[in-house]
């Protein structure tokens, strides 16, 4: 025992347990946490250790080609009901996204007129015989929708109620040359009444009548609402006149305007279902037929 | 047995047809619109269920399209007698006077397009004090006349199929 602890052997044993208790307490005291042999080692080793980590991956990869094709059908199904519930997420995302464009568009016209009451609806579907661009909502009676309500996109007049079903209501478009609206150009505040015409709506225009033959309306000019009749509230904008010509009938004018929406590719409408002063007729009723 | 299996079936397919076309019609963006023409995919196969068909059930399935149309119409009731007049003039057409083929289908198809056409202008424009309703005609309702002519066929095919495999009459001469 006496001569073990005399070779050189044990010394060389006591001397590495020495260094490597004298490099626990660099470590100890460095910032690093790392003793210098630690560091010497790793710098060595360390390509190994990659190489080995590579080559345990295309291993695995390996051994991924050998899997049944149960696991992959398994895999894909899985996929597959992933994508689908995302892109059902997605597009449940884009019509919120639709939606809420429509109702920051309206929020202006709302909070100048606190007393209108809105109900939002979805154009569905149309009456394919109806040259005039009628369209149908998903908003019907349950949504508190009356016939003659205005129906509004972008805070601007595209239609009128005509019909209501429980869940449904139709909408006559202001291009149909049945309906007759109050209108005034705005610069000029010339009076007339806005109504399709046959003539006009295969350019998806309307005719604004009952101009003096001396108008002072020109192009570009803001034709918005009246209020006569009670039906549209006043202020409402119905679109810009294009151009102003002379009636053949008699020695009035007439503007043609263009509604501010684009009436064949609806979406997402406003109808106003109430506001102060509907329903009220003044001095200048306007008659809307049917 | 058979024989009433195959009056549900086809009452059923005919059903689905109605159900099918009346939205094909009157969704925009599913038919294309040459020169803005639309497709009255519901006249024709009124006509044709008119045709095959014949007595009440023929014409109860007419009022059905024409009920179905009017959900999208301003008036009520308009093209529910309109498809009910069309399927009962069709049954008493093929019953009393003419064969059914497809000459007869397109003579019929022809005949009844044009007067729902006429009878929806008259009641909904012309009466309504429309001007300028010549620009209605030629540049809408001509093209959709035409149009709706020409897709006739297609819809004929469709509706002698669902005969030919559920119809109390196997063969159907052309």
């Amino acid at each position: 025992m006496r001569r073990f602890f005399l070779s050189s052997k044990a010394k060389i044993a006591c001397f590495a347990l020495a260094a490597l208790l004298l490099g626990v307490v660099f470590a100890a005291f460095s910032h690093n946490s790392s003793s210098f042999f630690t560091s010497i080692v790793s710098a060595v080793f360390s390509p190994l250790e990659k190489a080995a980590s590579s080559l345990s991956r295309h291993a695995d990869s390996f051994a991924v080609s050998f899997k049944s094709s149960s696991v992959y059908l398994e895999q894909i199904e899985q996929l597959e009901k992933q994508l689908n519930e995302s892109t059902q997420k997605l597009s449940e995302y884009e019509k919120l996204k639709a939606k809420v464009k429509d109702y920051e568009n309206i929020l202006g016209l709302k909070e100048r007129n606190s007393d209108f009451v809105f109900s939002y609806g979805t154009v569905i579907s149309r009456n394919a015989a109806d040259a005039g661009s009628s369209f149908v909502l998903d908003v019907g009676r349950i949504d508190d929708v009356s016939v003659n309500d205005p129906v509004l996109c972008d805070g601007n007049v595209v239609g009128i109620i005509k019909k209501v079903n429980t869940t449904t209501s139709v909408a006559l478009s202001v291009l149909d040359p049945r309906l007759s609206i109050g209108a005034y150009e705005v610069s000029t505040g010339e009076k007339g009444f806005l109504s399709g015409s046959a003539k006009l709506i295969g350019d998806g225009l309307v005719r604004l009548s009952g101009l003096k033959s001396t108008t002072a309306v020109v192009s570009g000019g803001i034709v918005i609402t009246s209020g006569a009749g009670g039906v549209f509230p006043p202020g409402i904008v119905i679109g810009t006149v294009v151009t102003v010509e002379n009636d053949e009938a008699d020695t009035s004018s007439y503007a043609t305007v263009k509604p501010a929406c684009d009436i064949t590719s609806l979406s997402g409408v406003f109808v106003l279902t109430d506001f102060a002063g509907q329903g009220e007729k003044d001095d200048f009723t306007v008659d809307l037929s049917g | 047995m058979i024989y009433d299996k195959k009056v549900l079936l086809r009452n059923i397919a005919l059903i689905l047809f109605i159900l099918l076309f009346s939205l094909l019609q009157n969704t925009s963006g599913i038919i294309p619109e040459p020169f803005g023409a639309r497709a009255f995919l519901l006249i024709p196969l009124t006509v044709f269920i008119g045709m095959f068909e014949r007595g009440v059930s023929g014409t109860l399935l007419g009022a059905f399209a024409g009920i179905l149309w009017d959900i999208s119409s301003d008036k009520d009731g308009f093209f529910g007698i309109m498809m009910f007049l069309t399927a009962f003039f069709c049954t008493l057409m093929i019953t009393y006077l003419m064969r059914n083929n497809i000459a007869s289908a397109l003579v019929l198809t022809a005949l009844c397009l044009a007067v729902n056409i006429l009878v929806f202008i008259i009641l909904f424009y012309v009466l309504s004090g429309v001007e300028d309703i010549s620009y209605f005609v030629f540049r809408f309702y001509l093209p959709s006349y035409i149009f709706t002519l020409l897709l006739s066929p297609v819809v004929y095919l469709l509706v002698r199929a669902v005969y030919g495999k559920w119809g109390e009459f196997r063969r159907i001469k052309i």
